[in-house]
């Protein structure tokens, strides 16, 4: 199977379609390599696109203990997965745990990044929010062991912001539900564990956040209430930023509204690549912006 | 030329283009029925399309005192020309001062509405920010009449949330200010007054927005300030509602990007006649982040 191996011996899975520029899909918490499903075969007429599972996530390894997991791991994963495959610059696009590994990317390897793609990006970020995320994280861990992810895809798969997925496409539900039964305890636990519940919260990097400079597309679903205001957020503080929400959406964009979601994507990228993003024209900032970035 | 007859006897003029559903474009401030030219060529194909001026700005009438300008006056100029077409419902769309009475529309004659999209909707809407705005309003209405349209089209064009049309789309862009500037100096002035400066706040209609029913399309600019808290504020208010943010985009959506707002008013207006606009999934406001496993 084809794999990288990252610099602490962790063999990360993958999967290489298309040809052209690169783009380097990273997933969220409850998905895997699998959840790229519907943009990989829309991006890969004209782009490199891979896909890969985190560590954590079969095929790639499963390390043992929660030590092996973190922010700084999952950001340089990404890394390794690119210099593993000859890449020098991609287009990086992740979804909430895999947008938190984006932006993290974009913030240390700035030269590697034609673009970012921050999608659903933003639970337990948010500093009212931090404590029961923490919270929710640690209890989420042990129930994965103790009762298994099948039993855990039950629950959690229908979160708050995982209904609408449910209700808009019941069959990619159950491919979504299925994928989450079939992950390993341990690498989900140690996720939780190790990376999710450790993360910095983004408003403790807005210094180090506003000095972003590649082109960057924030997104996230109207319903997901965890994400909307550390987008809007992200939006306020990077002027290469934009944002985009889509409507009647939860947290799950890409699979919710593929068509929707590629489609933005894709102008996006276009954009960058014929040179035509723009950051934020200061005219367009009020005198309010400070005061609202906070809120 | 066609006209509809307010309530007062104002005369609304309007115009009507293809048939099919009827959707009925209500303007903003800066703007008149022209600037919905490219949602026009676009839904008449498929809509019976109606664009009509409102009060103050030619060539409808403009009523010489601002006592006849309000917010009840501009939804009720929409039902004025609706009766007068002999319309029993129609989809509203509204942007910015046309979002607010597409809003009230919604709220007050919902049997009339198939659905309401309220674009770009929320100057003056937040209350910290309340007295800052009617002072402008004031302000910027002595000025369309002491210094004229065109040179008040020079300044209001060049806001914080329209230099996004000037970069993107610049004959667009000269379009929009070469129409404001054209406008009555007085009817200007008169809705600055009667409509902006004394409309209600969004967040003292709370109560009434929560017990919408029809189905409502929220769309505003990242970057349109003024407008994007209110924005989410209807979301999470009305029952009914759905929220879509547009990238790298100030307050004229449908001019800055034509394209993808005709695309969005498509999908929700097919939605909606297919039945399958559905209300907030109740399930989807748990305040549990990871999902409900903690209360287990």
């Amino acid at each position: 199977m084809p794999h990288v191996t990252t610099p602490d011996g962790v063999k990360l899975y993958y999967e290489e379609t298309g040809s052209g520029t690169p783009i380097v899909f990273v997933h969220e918490f409850a998905g895997d390599y699998r959840s790229w499903e519907a943009q990989v075969r829309y991006f890969s007429t004209r782009y490199r696109c891979i896909a890969y599972s985190a560590r954590g996530y079969l095929p790639s390894d499963v390390p043992p203990t929660d030590a092996s997991y973190s922010q700084e791991y999952a950001r340089d994963d990404v890394l390794a997965i690119m210099d593993g495959l000859g890449i020098k610059k991609a287009h990086v696009v992740g979804l909430s745990m895999g947008g938190f590994a984006t932006l993290h990317f974009g913030l240390k390897y700035p030269e590697r990044a034609l673009s970012l793609s921050v999608c659903g990006c933003g639970s337990g970020a948010h500093p009212d929010r931090r404590e029961a995320f923490i919270k929710d994280s640690q209890h989420n861990a042990d129930f994965m062991l103790k009762e298994g992810m099948k039993r855990f895809s039950e629950t959690y798969g229908l979160s708050a912001t995982r209904v609408q997925l449910q209700n808009k496409n019941p069959r990619g539900f159950a491919d979504f539900q299925r994928y989450l039964g079939e992950h390993d305890a341990t690498g989900s636990a140690n996720t939780m564990r190790g990376y999710q519940s450790r993360r910095p919260g983004l408003y403790d990097l807005m210094d180090q956040l506003k000095t972003i400079q590649v082109p960057m597309l924030v997104a996230t679903g109207d319903e997901d209430e965890a994400c909307i205001e550390p987008s809007v957020m992200l939006k306020r503080l990077i002027p290469s930023a934009s944002l985009v929400v889509f409507p009647a959406s939860g947290h799950l964009i890409n699979l919710e509204q593929p068509d929707l979601f590629n489609a933005t994507i894709d102008r996006f990228i276009d954009l960058v690549e014929s040179g035509r993003w723009q950051p934020r024209d200061p005219r367009s900032k009020s005198a309010m912006l400070e005061r609202d970035l906070r809120r | 030329m066609p006209h509809a007859i307010a309530a007062d006897g104002v005369k609304i003029y309007f115009e009507e283009t293809g048939s099919g559903i009827p959707v009925i474009f209500v303007h903003e401030f800066a703007a008149d029925l022209r600037s919905y030219e490219t949602q026009v060529r676009h839904l008449s194909r498929q809509y019976r399309c109606i664009t009509f001026n409102a009060r103050g700005y030619p060539p409808s009438d403009v009523p010489p005192s601002f006592e006849s300008y309000s917010q009840e006056r501009a939804r009720d100029d929409i039902l004025a020309v609706l009766d007068h077409l002999k319309i029993d419902d129609a989809h509203v769309v509204g942007i910015s001062m046309g979002g607010f009475a597409a809003l009230h529309f919604g709220m007050q004659y919902p049997k009339r509405a198939l659905s309401i999209s309220v674009c770009g909707c929320g100057y003056g809407a937040q209350a910290d920010k309340r007295a800052q705005f009617q002072a402008e309003v004031k302000a910027t209405a002595q000025s369309m009449l002491d210094q004229g349209m065109k040179a008040v089209a020079e300044t209001y064009a060049i806001s914080s949330t329209r230099v996004q049309l000037q970069n993107k789309d610049p004959r667009g862009y000269l379009e929009m200010k070469a129409q404001l500037a054209e406008h009555s100096d007085l009817g200007s002035a008169n809705t600055m007054l009667g409509v902006q400066a004394r409309r209600p706040s969004l967040y003292e209609l709370t109560d009434r927005m929560a017990k919408i029913t029809v189905p409502t399309l929220v769309a505003v600019g990242d970057e349109d300030e003024p407008c994007l808290d209110p924005a989410l504020l209807l979301k999470r208010t009305i029952p009914t509602a759905q929220l879509v943010v547009f990238p790298g985009t100030g307050h004229a959506l449908n001019l800055e990007e034509p394209d993808m707002f005709n695309a969005m008013l498509d999908r929700f207006f097919h939605l909606v006649e297919s039945g399958r606009w559905q209300p907030r999934d109740p399930r989807s406001k748990a305040t549990s982040i990871l999902g409900d496993n903690s209360k287990k």
